[in-house]
């Protein structure tokens, strides 16, 4: 998601200038940061805290804290599967619970997302510095395909080092020799099996214990958890109906509330009459907030009817979003200098000698999250103002910062639900900014406030639009030697920072050169350029950023570049791929194989193939598609190849890449937002259509086996479906598409 | 006030006539299993039973269900055993996110008491809930599976 990449930048400028001082500090110190948040403390109820990540109960208990929103992706068992593995438990057995944690932990849970590294590439003075500074900082978030990346270290040595210390204290507590004990679900028993203690009665001993600097983690041939099919943890909750999701909080009095904002962005309110609203039954307050109007009732259609009773006047908005805001960004490209440029090599000299050239523009619109459970927060600000928020939330610390910047807390406590899906758009303050002001202006009162759909739609930070103009060379045998592409797009960074983190706006976002700056086909001499052009539509992270657009550029050129070869797709590809990165060429030989491909078909039964590289692991995919005379499109299936790594859960990984593809697929198909007189026309599921049964494909995905370290998979498979959907079109009927959704060109999925 | 029989329990309610059942059980009767998505019908996350017809209540003012028997997810599970539903889909682990999961499996439910082995263009045609995360593919063989288990049983 991207967060971070921009605070470290930040913090790196503050890191450059003490790198010579800690470059003068020796290695010993370094030696220390393998085992970060490894100090026990005292937990809830005589719990003991063994480290960050693990909590011992006097009942037994193992509670283990996954410091990440689980919002579907399944990381509060696959990060527990870590833990467990090396603390030897059963997520299954009963005396494991699994849990957001209620404290708010700092950056080194995470160090893949807030540092944009592999922990394991950490290393040398400047990184110790860097973790020094970020690990000062309460920072736990969720994003970026980071958790398994960031934590696949920290949570195995989390509970191998927890094990030992409860062996030490074991073998104290029953006279024995340490290495003798056996473990299991939490009880450590004599070599003779004679003698036992459990967790709970040891964790206080164990819990004075120095953590040991060195544990060695098992080797994967040991593996008991790690790879299983473990079931997941929260699955029992949510199929009766039990799962509580930041909407379902109920607490003793809360009231119900609902937003209504500025349906042009940066409007303000001229004036408001809120007579009907007022005396609209059970409405206990209206409340005038910056340019949006706060409605609070004693139940949600209550609010939902009121808000919908407000009289609201605006100013004349300043910057109203375009209408025909692709033709807007093609005018202004090109007027406007790149903003940022890569190259290497000549790619204008090696375009002059190609044999062939391939030219085209591809465009993308705006799109919406639209998760299905609509933002939401409750805020209780007691008398005391000691303030306690419950919320779906990508971010703790957003959440906790937006109570602080309202101002007059005591304290803060943010206990993190479940959420009903996420996609990046939970990464954003703006869903509890509304709920905090109700909430303080009704100290003492539990306020939960819930977003209509149409304000969920209406309101979201979206997927910026964008514009590619591509030009590729090829060589007379058919090979790629030239690639210049020019991008004209909106900057998520530019309008994250300034509205969510009071920085200023940047004018160079990594995510919008991210899956373009490198293909995974060796092209000697590329040209790269973006312009990253101002709007005034809200930007977010969504599920896959920057790749969600470049993949779709660089894979549909990729794809005309065979077809004007004369080449078959998948061969063309073959022949193309980066060699000094073996493990694309795998991917494609692995999607080859399992997809049977003979070929990209035609007479309306179409193949598309798509490969592309995000997050640290790649996934390749094969679409077929029947198109009719009708430009009906089915969908009919897809095989998928993901090498992710080291595969901690199967089932998860599977469900993820499966679940990022229809993501990707639905917007293709049907995913655009439009503005009218600078508002967006969307304002429910009719007006932005998603795949349902009898329209999704099924959708077969195949792992690769490695050693490698693993990399994430909740957004790898969003960014090649559009690509794989466009080629299998262009396969089976011709036509290219070159905008989104196909929509745009006809085409019914 | 109105009467509502929910869960076989009747139980009377200070609301509005046209206030939609969602927020009646939700707001009111603290039943959070069935979840408000869309406010107008398209998504089928509210999805409950009323007689027995898959009912979509965020669009169904309670006026019209008075006299009905009403039931949510909360009613499925005995307090030691799962629906056929339920289990099937805890066996294929359908839910990923699952906050449309509840008005699925009532979805689905109605769908098997009307036609015990639905064929794929059954199931095409029957539910046409929204399911963001994507779980289609485990939807699907989780109503293969639970009307397994329905014949079996």
């Amino acid at each position: 998601m991207g967060i971070t990449r921009r605070i470290f930048v930040v913090g790196g400028a503050i890191l450059g200038g003490t790198t010579l001082a800690g470059l003068g500090i020796g290695t010993g110190y370094l030696s220390t940061i393998d085992v970060e948040g490894m100090t026990p403390s005292a937990g809830e109820g005589g719990s003991v805290n063994l480290n960050t990540w693990i909590n011992i109960g006097t009942d037994d208990v193992i509670t283990i804290h996954v410091p990440f929103l689980e919002m579907g992706q399944g990381t509060h068992t696959g990060l527990a599967q870590l833990v467990a593995e090396e603390l030897e438990l059963d997520l299954a057995a009963g005396n494991v619970r699994v849990m957001h944690p209620e404290q708010e932990f700092s950056a080194h849970t995470n160090w893949a997302m807030f540092l944009n590294k592999r922990p394991q590439e950490m290393t040398g003075p400047v990184s110790w510095y860097a973790k020094r500074f970020m690990a000062t900082m309460k920072l736990s978030a969720t994003g970026g395909s980071t958790a398994v990346v960031g934590s696949w270290d920290a949570m195995r040595q989390a509970g191998a080092v927890a094990r030992e210390m409860l062996r030490t204290a074991a073998a104290e507590h029953l006279k024995a020799d340490p290495a003798g004990l056996q473990l299991e679900h939490g009880v450590f028993k004599t070599a003779d099996g004679s003698q036992s203690v459990s967790f709970g009665k040891i964790a206080q001993a164990a819990a004075k214990l120095q953590p040991p600097s060195q544990v060695a983690l098992k080797p994967a041939s040991e593996f008991k958890v790690i790879g299983q099919p473990v079931p997941r943890v929260d699955v029992p909750g949510k199929i009766v109906g039990a799962g509580r999701f930041g909407i379902d909080v109920r607490l003793p009095d809360m009231v119900f509330a609902t937003v209504r904002q500025a349906p042009v962005f940066g409007a303000t309110i001229a004036g408001v009459n809120d007579e009907a609203a007022r005396a609209t039954r059970g409405v206990i307050d209206v409340i005038k907030s910056g340019d949006a109007v706060i409605v609070i009732a004693d139940n949600t259609w209550r609010a939902f009817q009121a808000a919908d009773a407000l009289e609201i006047t605006y100013d004349a908005p300043g910057k109203p979003a375009a209408d025909d805001y692709l033709a807007d960004i093609a005018a202004r490209m090109a007027k406007t200098e790149p903003t940022q440029t890569q190259s290497q090599g000549d790619a204008a000299k090696a375009l002059a000698a190609s044999e062939k050239t391939v030219e085209a523009e591809y465009r993308t619109p705006f799109l919406a999250h639209a998760t299905l459970e609509p933002m939401n927060t409750t805020v209780l600000w007691k008398k005391d103002d000691t303030v306690e928020v419950w919320a779906p939330t990508q971010s703790a610390a957003m959440t906790r910062q937006v109570i602080e910047k309202i101002g007059g807390a005591e304290s803060i406590k943010v206990h993190v639900t479940l959420a009903g899906g996420g996609f990046g758009r939970r990464a954003e303050k703006n869903f509890t900014v509304h709920a905090a002001i109700a909430a303080k202006a009704h100290r003492g009162r539990p306020v939960q406030l819930t977003w209509s759909r149409a304000e969920d739609m209406q309101h979201d930070v979206y997927r910026p639009a964008a514009i590619a103009k591509m030009k590729a060379g090829l060589s007379a045998n058919g090979q790629l030697m030239a690639l210049e592409t020019t991008i004209g797009t909106h900057s998520v960074m530019g309008s994250f920072l300034p509205r969510n983190m009071d920085m200023a706006s940047l004018s160079a976002d990594p995510s919008t050169l991210e899956g373009i700056a490198h293909t995974p086909y060796q092209i000697s001499d590329r040209a790269l350029s973006v312009i990253e052009l101002e709007t005034p539509v809200p930007l977010g992270f969504w599920r896959s950023v920057g790749h969600s657009n470049n993949a779709f550029f660089a894979e549909s050129m990729v794809d005309e570049c065979a077809h004007a070869a004369g080449n078959d797709p998948m061969t063309f590809r073959l022949a193309n791929v980066d060699l000094e990165k073996p493990r694309h060429k795998l991917v494609l030989e692995a999607l080859r194989d399992k997809a049977n491909w003979q070929g990209p078909g035609g007479n309306g039964k179409g193949r598309g193939i798509a490969l592309h590289e995000s997050f640290r692991s790649t996934v390749g995919m094969v679409i077929d598609v029947e198109v009719d005379d009708d430009k009906q499109v089915a969908l009919k299936r897809v095989v998928a190849v993901i090498d992710c790594g080291a595969v901690i859960n199967p089932r998860l990984v599977e469900a993820q890449v499966q679940g990022a593809i229809l993501f990707g697929l639905t917007a293709a198909s049907f995913g655009r937002i439009d503005f009218a007189d600078g508002k967006v026309e969307q304002d429910n599921f009719d007006g932005y259509d998603m795949l349902k049964l009898a329209t999704a494909p099924a959708i077969e995905v195949h792992l690769m086996v490695n050693a490698e370290l693993p990399g994430g998979v909740g957004e790898p498979g969003t960014p090649p479906a559009a690509p794989a959907l466009v080629n299998a079109i262009f396969a089976a009927t011709g036509e290219r598409i070159r905008q989104l959704p196909v929509s745009q060109s006809g085409f019914t999925v | 006030m109105v009467t509502l029989t929910i869960n076989g329990e009747q139980r009377d309610f200070d609301v509005e006539v046209e206030m939609p059942l969602l927020w009646v059980l939700r707001d009111v009767a603290n039943l959070t299993g069935t979840k408000f998505g869309c406010g107008a019908g398209l998504c089928g996350a509210c999805s409950v039973l009323v007689d027995g017809e898959i009912t979509r209540s965020c669009i169904t003012p309670v006026e019209g269900v008075l006299n009905s028997d009403i039931r949510t997810i909360e009613s499925l599970a005995t307090a030691d055993k799962l629906s056929a539903v339920q289990q099937a889909w805890a066996e294929i682990e359908v839910p990923q996110c699952g906050y449309c999961q509840p008005g699925m499996i009532m979805a689905v439910t109605a769908l098997l008491a009307e036609t015990p082995k639905p064929s794929d263009q059954d199931i095409d045609a029957a539910i046409t809930n929204i399911c963001r995360c994507g779980t289609y593919d485990r939807i699907r063989k989780g109503i293969h599976r639970a009307a397994e288990i329905v014949a079996a049983s």
